[in-house]
Formats: structure tokens, C-alpha cells, sequence
């Protein structure tokens, strides 16, 4: 056997190893999910929640294990910054004036129950940048 | 303290099937509403017991970090109590906490089947109770549906036969809070062969409303959470008759407690919101502010149903639980670990050996073309390799998550704590 056979079937080996038993873990353990494993969350829950009437404030949550919620969240995004970085070099787009006066007064404590003075954590402009450097 | 008949004097009970209350000796049914429970008459002549007295000095209802949770009341309006009969054993001195129509027969404790009527207690009065939609027979039926059809479930299991079969209603704090909290992102963008990330701030405020926590101690709120959705629209006002046939506990959980267990779901939502900006895997959190929660202090009351059976296998309790109101069965089985692991393992090595095969002659053919040259294209192919192998062992990590998903939850089934939340009560 030369040495490209033998480099062809690590490189197989390995692949086939890796995929061959990717797939059987995937497979299997899928199917023993769903046999022994019942309430857990993911597709379950919307034959049960099949009918239910949402509020009108309610958004329909989805939790990264596909969960729906029979409760109201309303999630609303405040700030929005975008900072490049390109390999050697520094992007920034221009931080708005609205944003700057929001973010200086309003440092929440992180204590639950005690908001900061506007109510609402804000974004600290400055230790953002500290991970810039 | 049963609630009788006033056709016969037998004692009633509330039937899911009709919604109504029911006498099983003459067959009467009357409106939750409509009945007055026996003990509702007798606790008129009974000394009541002070807010401080039940739940100590420090109680308060204002939101702050000691005492019980309570709920409170915009208008201000008195609260109302529940009377529970205090039992006391002759044998071990324990204390058994009756509502409703349960009859102390025996302690719990020690069996001693002399227990002596101690005292009125009171606790707080739930504002609001989703009455039991499946009766103990439609639970068993759709347990028996979940789990016969499972190919990893033991003959022995899927033909359980239940030890103990409990309805009970668990109490619950229907909360409403705010969430605010900053994050700084990276998400990394690939184009060609250069690199770059991107770097983003997101705040937001998550507003939650009707957020339901278990209030009880005793259970594990894993278990608890795992029971939900209720349909919140069916809750009704809160009648004691609703309770006649079935178990109930009352809340224990302290302020801190609840703030704690609203704060850590409340993040794990918002976090999941934050994620959903950006496509779920593509950006990581470098860093974020504490989010900070606020809870309104209106918090409600309210009682679920569930239905609580155990079996035994093999030497260990299992407990499965059934929602009350939708019929969601929540367990985790054990497998049969033999048939399971073989299975895999012929698997793993049939597909190793077929996509060897299938490489190997891939690979042998590619150096046979590509032998002499270095050119992009070997770069590019090596990162293909990369990537496939990557893929793979990313399905594994997949596959063993999975897995590990399936003990966790028998973990739960199996555990003492839900087993003895069913087993102490009276029969």
C-alpha cells in the first residue's frame, strides 16, 4: 500500500467516522426523544396550545427549543450601535445624538427591582470600546 | 370537613367531565357556586387567625425582600383567607394541613391512624382557579397513548399499573414585570477569505404579563414549568367547591424567591429575543449589563390543575404528570438501555464503514489528480474536508445532547421530591 492509499483512508477514516457516527447519534437519539422523553418542549407543546386565543398585546415566543408560551411578551429594542472592524482597520458609524444623551445618565444598578433613574439600562458607550482596542 | 349533599348528605365531588359538582350516591349536581361548604359555616364560629400569626412578624405584601409572597389589591380591599384544619398526631407530634374536603384519617408521618383536630389555620385565599378539564381516567387513557408507541420504553412501563393517582391543584403567582438590560455583541461576517466582525450594542425593555410562577416549594419548578401552557382565559374566581375530590397546597414561597424565579426566566426570554436579532448562532454576548427587573406588585393568585401518577420500576418511584386543563403528559421514561446502545453502535459502524469506503475512493482519485499541485483548489478542498469533519462532529455533539436531554428528564420523573409532593396526603 503507498503512502497515498494510506493518506486516503486516514482521510476517509476519519471523515467516515465522523459523519457515520454523526448521523447514527443524530438519528438515534431523535427517535429516543420521542419515544421516552414527553412535555419536554420542542413541536409538543402546539397540539396543546391548538385554539388558544392570544392577547392582543402578545407576541408568540419561540425559546431556541421551540417552545410556545401562553403568556404576553412584548420585547421592544432601544438601542442599536454597529462598530466595524475590518482586519487592520477601525469602522465607526457615528454614534446619533439621541442615543449619547440616553446613554450617559442611565446606569442600572443590576439590582432586580431598582431600574436606573430613565428606567431603562443603556449601553456603556465607553467599556464597549475598551473591546476595540 | 366535606361539603354533603343536600339531597342524601353524602359527600360531594367536583367532576371534570360535567364541570360540576356531584353526589355519587344519588347522583345530584349543583354549580360550584351554588353549593356553601359545610366549613365555610362551621369557620364563622372559629377564631381567626392574624396575617402575623400564620406567616410570622415580618410578612409583608409590598414587594419587599422578606416574608411570604402575597397578593396584592389595587383597591386596596381586605384580602381573603382559606381555612385550613390543623390535625395533630397523638404518636409523632406532626402536624397535617387539611383543605377542603380532605379527611384526616391517619399521619402522614408515621401512619399513626390517630390524628386529633388541633386548630383553624388560615391562609391566603387564591383569587382566581382553572377548574379540573380531565377526569382521572381521561389522564390515565392519555398517558397510556403518550407512551405506548415509544420504541425505547419497557414493556413493563408501557403497561404501568398506577400506584397513586392525585389531582391536584398547585399554586401558582400569575406575575407581570419588566425587563431592561444592555448587551454588546460580536457577530463574525465572512466574505471570500477575509474576516471581519462586527461589533453591536442592543438594549430593550421586555414587558411580561401573566407570567406564571409555581409557588410551591415542595415541587421542583422544572416539573412545574414543563406542565404549562394553561389557557389563562378558563381561569374562574376562586370557589373552594372547585377543590371538592381533589388536593390542593398552598403557597410557600417567599418574595426573594419569586423575584429570583421571574428574574431568571424574564432574562432567559429576553436573551432569547436578543439572539433572534441576529439569526440564532451567528452572534455571540461579549458582554452585558445586570438586567434589572421590576415586578408589578399586583401579583394574582390562582390554582392549577395537574394530575400526579406514580409507578414503580425496578425499585425506583416514577411520577408522571398530567395538565389538568390540555392533557399534556410530562415525563421522562427509562429506556431500554441494551436495545438502545446496540442499535447505535451498529449504526455508528455500518455508515463508518459504507462512507470509509465511499472516501476513500473520493480522496484516492483527488490526490491522483491534484499530486504536484498546490493551487487554491487544494485549499479550498482542504477546508471542505474541515468543514465536513466539523459537521460530523458537530451531529455527534447534537446527537449526545439529545441523550442527555432524555436522563435529565427521567432525572425529574425519578426524583424524591415530586414522588413525595404525591405520596403525603391523606387518602
Amino acid at each position: 500500500m503507498g503512502i497515498r492509499e494510506i493518506i486516503s483512508l486516514i482521510f476517509a477514516l476519519g471523515l467516515g467516522g465522523a459523519i457515520g457516527c454523526g448521523v447514527a447519534f443524530t438519528f438515534w437519539g431523535s427517535i429516543l426523544n420521542r419515544s421516552n422523553n414527553h412535555g419536554d418542549y420542542v413541536g409538543e407543546s402546539s397540539k396543546y396550545t391548538k385554539g388558544l386565543k392570544y392577547s392582543d398585546r402578545s407576541d408568540r415566543i419561540k425559546k431556541k427549543d421551540e417552545r410556545e408560551l401562553y403568556i404576553s411578551a412584548h420585547y421592544k429594542a432601544l438601542h442599536k450601535d454597529l462598530i466595524f472592524t475590518d482586519k487592520n482597520k477601525l469602522v465607526k458609524r457615528p454614534i446619533p445624538k439621541k442615543t449619547q444623551e440616553q446613554s450617559h445618565p442611565a446606569k442600572g444598578p443590576g439590582v432586580s427591582g431598582t431600574p436606573g433613574a430613565s428606567g431603562v439600562t443603556a449601553i456603556d458607550h465607553e467599556r464597549f470600546e475598551s473591546y476595540l482596542k | 370537613m366535606a361539603t354533603l349533599c343536600k339531597n342524601c348528605g353524602h359527600a360531594l365531588v367536583f367532576d371534570p367531565s360535567i364541570q360540576k359538582v356531584r353526589c355519587d350516591q344519588c347522583g345530584s349536581t349543583f354549580a360550584a357556586e351554588e353549593v356553601e361548604s359545610e366549613s365555610k359555616k362551621y369557620a364563622k364560629d372559629q377564631k381567626v387567625l392574624t396575617m402575623a400569626e400564620v406567616y410570622g412578624a415580618d410578612s409583608a405584601t409590598d414587594g419587599s425582600t422578606e416574608g411570604t409572597a402575597s397578593a396584592s389589591s389595587t383597591s386596596g380591599a381586605e384580602k381573603e383567607f382559606l381555612d385550613c384544619y390543623i390535625y395533630t398526631c397523638s404518636e409523632c407530634g406532626g402536624e397535617v394541613t387539611i383543605h377542603g374536603s380532605e379527611v384526616s384519617t391517619k399521619c402522614i408521618y408515621c401512619g399513626n391512624p390517630t390524628v386529633v383536630f388541633s386548630r383553624i389555620s388560615q391562609e391566603e385565599c387564591p383569587q382566581y382557579i382553572i377548574p379540573f378539564a380531565i377526569t382521572k381516567e381521561q389522564a390515565l387513557e392519555r398517558i397510556k397513548e403518550e407512551i405506548g408507541h415509544g420504541l425505547f420504553v419497557p414493556k413493563e412501563v408501557k403497561n404501568f399499573t398506577p400506584d397513586i393517582v392525585h389531582g391536584i391543584y398547585i399554586p401558582y403567582w400569575l406575575v407581570d414585570a419588566d425587563t431592561s438590560a444592555a448587551y454588546l455583541m460580536k457577530k463574525k461576517v465572512s466574505s471570500g477569505k477575509y474576516t471581519s466582525y462586527e461589533y453591536y450594542g442592543r438594549s430593550g425593555m421586555l414587558s411580561l404579563r401573566q407570567l406564571p410562577v409555581d409557588a410551591c416549594t415542595m415541587l421542583s419548578p422544572e416539573s412545574s414549568t414543563r406542565l404549562e401552557p394553561f389557557d389563562l382565559s378558563k381561569m374562574k374566581d376562586f370557589d373552594e367547591d372547585y377543590l371538592l375530590g381533589f388536593y390542593s397546597n398552598a403557597s410557600d414561597l417567599t418574595y426573594y424567591e419569586l423575584d429570583r424565579l421571574v428574574s431568571n426566566r424574564a432574562k432567559t426570554i429576553f436573551d432569547d429575543m436578543i439572539l433572534q436579532d441576529f439569526g440564532r448562532s451567528a452572534a455571540t454576548t461579549i458582554d452585558r449589563d445586570a438586567a434589572s427587573t421590576k415586578i408589578d406588585p399586583n401579583i394574582r393568585y390562582a390554582m392549577l390543575p395537574a394530575w400526579f401518577v406514580t409507578f414503580d420500576y425496578k425499585g425506583q418511584h416514577n411520577t408522571i404528570l398530567v395538565n389538568g386543563q390540555t392533557g399534556k403528559v410530562v415525563c421522562g421514561l427509562p429506556m431500554r438501555k441494551a436495545l438502545f446502545y446496540t442499535l447505535l453502535a451498529i449504526s455508528c459502524i455500518v455508515l463508518t464503514v459504507i462512507l470509509t469506503f465511499l472516501f476513500y475512493h473520493i480522496f484516492h482519485a483527488l490526490l491522483g489528480v491534484y499530486s504536484g499541485r498546490r493551487s487554491s483548489s487544494n485549499n479550498n478542498g482542504g477546508r471542505l474536508i474541515g468543514l465536513i469533519f466539523m459537521a460530523g462532529v458537530g451531529m455527534i455533539g447534537a446527537g449526545i445532547k439529545k441523550i442527555k436531554t432524555v436522563f435529565s428528564n427521567l432525572k425529574l420523573t425519578q426524583s424524591s421530591k415530586t414522588f413525595n409532593f404525591t405520596k403525603k396526603r391523606q387518602e
